[in-house]
């Protein structure tokens, strides 16, 4: 009778453990590094059928790191196009191309071509991305602007191989050092969406052709880069499609608004020698609004506090001798600001697109008064009465008191 | 007397395993935010849910008190007579094994949902409650020890809920009220209804040493995981907005937002090994209730055979009760609300009907109705 017991016991212990060990260590549903394709970047245009056409960019771990010049050899990324009906169905078809399985948690870029969204809306891609378990909330969505996704995941960065890589430090250094590109992740885009009275944007992305290279010296083993591409500007949304663009600095002045803007460059005219520019950087600013609707009538008021250093001037200034200076250049890039964010609303207003969150201010401040302008606030935006004040406190002026002068 | 359990916990041990039990699967599934309208100002019907469990619970603690040393299965006997007692209790011992496959299911479909679509649901549900059988087999001491080691979970989840503050922003959390209260009337119920779960607690409590400390320990574990849940509400709807309330598994999603300095990032598995940990030892509890009642239920001597079969009805009901995860959230925010406080309250209404009657009609003689397995008068603590 013992032994039977003991044996029991034992089967009892090792049908345990091993269903622990088969569950818990993933040997279930493995997934080993070796057979993984990394998706670094994906694309997402209309294929002429009109179907939808993706294209992924693969690393290619075995081309990456190693010696300097090895980069040049061979290109750390390959890339991929299917065509489906689905954003799922043309995912699956990238094992048509890819030996491996194509793996999307590394992916940090969606990237869609313009047409798409003017001419299906957001609907169809965005289910796929935000249901399925792979793609990452933390992944940054951005529209091409009249090129395709496609031509735009070829394109090759100096310094950088891994265009995915590049492209994720222009766009940190566009975020921290411009602020001319919205800062928005797949998670906030799609917040907006859902949110009441407030519209998505998404990233600008451009394709740079480069002029062919005719002399080429050395060696000619790998073509030189072809085009090379740069971030900048907004996609604007109403609803599900997209209808317009901010560029550079309107998305700027729409940060500003939002109080994003990290650290960048301000110019304006030099007070008193209007030809001249100076140029300001701006070290840290805070941006808020209000908006107070009374029936019909909406009026929001924009206050942004931004602090800077004097950064280069044309013509020469002593600041010792003339301290009201300091006002006049404070009073230049005040109005700067203040023309980027005007520009911004307008540009805006005239796409009818609230992507400032006026309408969400109101409802979350307001609920029940956004019920009454909800419908109504297609006709509402467009008029709303903007005002906006702008306070910037210069610091410092370099390491310089006064600027050089040929006598 | 048939001493079916002779393990005896303390009332800390006994917070312990109460509050595994609160914050297991449903800290996945998370049911109280999701698919409720008006996420943003959740914390409201939070709140009124906990208020009103912390009665509810309070009301059940005292009459488990009034006979110290029966389980509320025998003591329902003792106060509705034999037959009219037996259907009551056999009606509790019937949602515990429902709700352990329930909690088994929520798991294991929050786990295939979110990471692992191609394994079967049944592997995780069977893991799971065989881990909560093998442990319930042992009596309560060994479940208890579990719970206090599965209440570190409890902890991580506070954690988990700070670490992601580079995605927040707290503007999310308003409006207040945009939709009126009675989203989060809604809300309380489902969020009662899971406190109601704890119903198990009529089961414990004869084991637990200190008597003394059983009333303020269950306030303390409604306060503790009350603040716990609120605080992850307001998390979820500080990360994710109005989204909150349409993702599957938004617990685990939040999780997946924790980027700290573009290093410490996917540290989700600890967290669902965590939960994973939590729902064994929930099973585990209910299914130990579940047993030892229906051992007192028809005077076996002893409970331990009972738990295998139990959890193997738990495991086949996992798999049959819901045909997939929507199902199982549409029960959960649906169905649970009004079922369970149905057989819980319902229950201890008539429990406490008998008591009053008892009380009024037969003062002396409270005991009369008893089972002959009664250890000690009950008179005794008044």
């Amino acid at each position: 009778m013992i032994p039977n017991r003991w044996l029991v016991h034992m089967t009892a212990c090792l049908v345990t453990i091993t269903l622990v060990m088969t569950v818990t260590s993933g040997c279930w549903s493995r997934k080993e590094i070796e057979d993984l394709a990394f998706v670094m970047a994906m694309g997402v245009d209309r294929s002429p059928s009109g179907n939808i056409q993706m294209t992924a960019q693969f690393a290619k771990p075995g081309a990456m790191g190693g010696a300097q010049d090895q980069a040049s050899q061979e290109k750390p990324f390959w890339v991929a196009t299917t065509e489906g009906d689905t954003m799922f169905e043309a995912f699956r078809k990238l094992g048509y191309l890819s030996p491996k399985r194509p793996y999307l948690p590394h992916n940090d870029f969606y990237l869609f071509g313009e047409d798409i969204f003017r001419e299906f809306g957001l609907k169809p891609f965005l289910d796929f991305i935000i249901r399925d378990t792979e793609p990452r909330l933390s992944a940054r969505i951005g529209v091409v602007r009249s090129t395709s996704a496609k031509d735009f995941l070829q394109a090759e960065f100096e310094g950088m191989p891994l265009s995915s890589e590049a492209l994720r430090g222009i766009m940190n250094h566009l975020m921290n050092a411009w602020g001319t590109i919205p800062d928005i992740t797949i998670r906030e885009f799609v917040d907006r969406m859902e949110s009441e009275g407030i519209e998505p944007i998404a990233m600008g992305a451009e394709l740079i052709p480069l002029a062919p290279d005719v002399e080429i010296e050395g060696d000619p083993t790998r073509e030189q880069i072809k085009a090379t591409a740069t971030l900048g500007g907004a996609a604007v949304f109403k609803g599900d499609y997209l209808v317009g663009w901010l560029d550079g600095f309107e998305t700027r002045g729409l940060n500003w608004i939002l109080g994003k803007v990290k650290n960048t460059v301000v110019e304006f005219p030099h007070p008193g020698h209007e030809d001249k520019i100076v140029s300001v950087g701006i070290l840290r600013a805070t941006g808020k609004f209000k908006v107070e609707a009374e029936g019909n009538r909406v009026r929001a008021s924009i206050e942004v506090n931004a602090v800077g250093n004097l950064g280069c001037v044309q013509e020469p200034v002593d600041l010792m001798k003339e301290p009201e200076l300091w006002t006049k250049l404070e009073a230049g890039a005040q109005s700067t600001i203040e023309d980027e964010i005007s520009r911004a609303v307008a540009t805006l207003q005239r796409l009818g697109s609230d992507a400032v969150g006026f309408g969400q201010y109101i409802f979350r401040r307001n609920p029940r008064q956004w019920a009454t302008l909800r419908e109504r606030w297609d006709e509402i935006f467009p008029a709303i009465e903007v005002s906006t004040s702008v306070k910037v406190h210069l610091r410092e002026m370099g390491v310089i008191l006064k600027s050089t002068e040929s006598r | 007397m048939k001493q079916q359990e002779r393990g005896r916990i303390s009332a800390f041990q006994y917070m312990c395993i109460l509050l595994v039990i609160r914050m297991t699967a449903t800290t996945v599934a998370f049911p109280f935010m999701t698919g409720h309208e008006s996420p943003t100002d959740a914390w409201i019907g939070a709140l009124i849910g906990i208020g009103g469990s912390l009665v509810l619970l309070e009301l059940m603690v005292r009459l488990s008190l009034y006979f110290p040393d029966m389980t509320v299965v025998q003591f329902s006997q003792a106060l509705l007579g034999k037959f009219f007692g037996g259907i009551a209790a056999l009606l509790l011992v019937g949602f515990w094994v429902f709700d352990a496959a329930v909690t088994a299911r929520a798991m294991g479909s929050a786990l295939v949902n979110a990471f692992m679509p191609e394994t079967p649901v049944l592997v995780f549900i069977i893991v799971t409650v065989f881990f909560g059988a093998n442990g319930a087999r042992q009596g309560l001491e060994i479940t208890a020890r579990w719970s206090e080691l599965a209440t570190v979970g409890v902890l991580m989840t506070a954690i988990m809920l700070v670490l992601p503050f580079k995605a927040m922003s707290f503007q999310n959390l308003l409006p207040i009220l945009p939709y009126g209260l009675s989203p989060h009337l809604k809300r309380a119920a489902t969020m009662t209804s899971m406190f109601l779960r704890l119903s198990v607690l009529g089961m414990m409590i004869p084991y637990v040493r200190n008597k003394k400390d059983v009333l303020r320990y269950t306030r303390y574990t409604v306060i503790v995981s009350g603040i716990v849940l609120t605080a992850q509400s307001i998390a979820l709807v500080a990360v994710f907005g109005s989204r909150a309330a349409t993702s599957a598994v938004p617990t685990l999603q939040l999780v997946r937002q924790i980027t700290i300095g573009e290093f410490f990032e996917r540290i989700e598995i600890i967290p669902v090994s965590l939960w994973l940990l939590n729902s064994g030892v929930n099973i585990g509890a209910f299914i130990w209730a579940s047993s030892l009642g229906l051992a007192q239920l028809f005077n076996l001597n002893r409970f331990e055979p009972l738990t295998y079969p139990i959890g193997g009805l738990a495991v086949l009901l996992g798999m049959v009760l819901f045909k997939n995860y929507v199902e199982q959230v549409r029960y959960l925010i649906g169905l649970q609300p009004i079922l369970v406080p149905l057989v819980v309250l319902g229950v201890y209404l008539l429990l406490y009907a008998g008591f009053i009657f008892k009380r009024l009609w037969f003062p002396k003689r409270t005991n009369s109705g008893a089972p002959a397995a009664l250890e000690a008068d009950p008179d005794d603590t008044k």
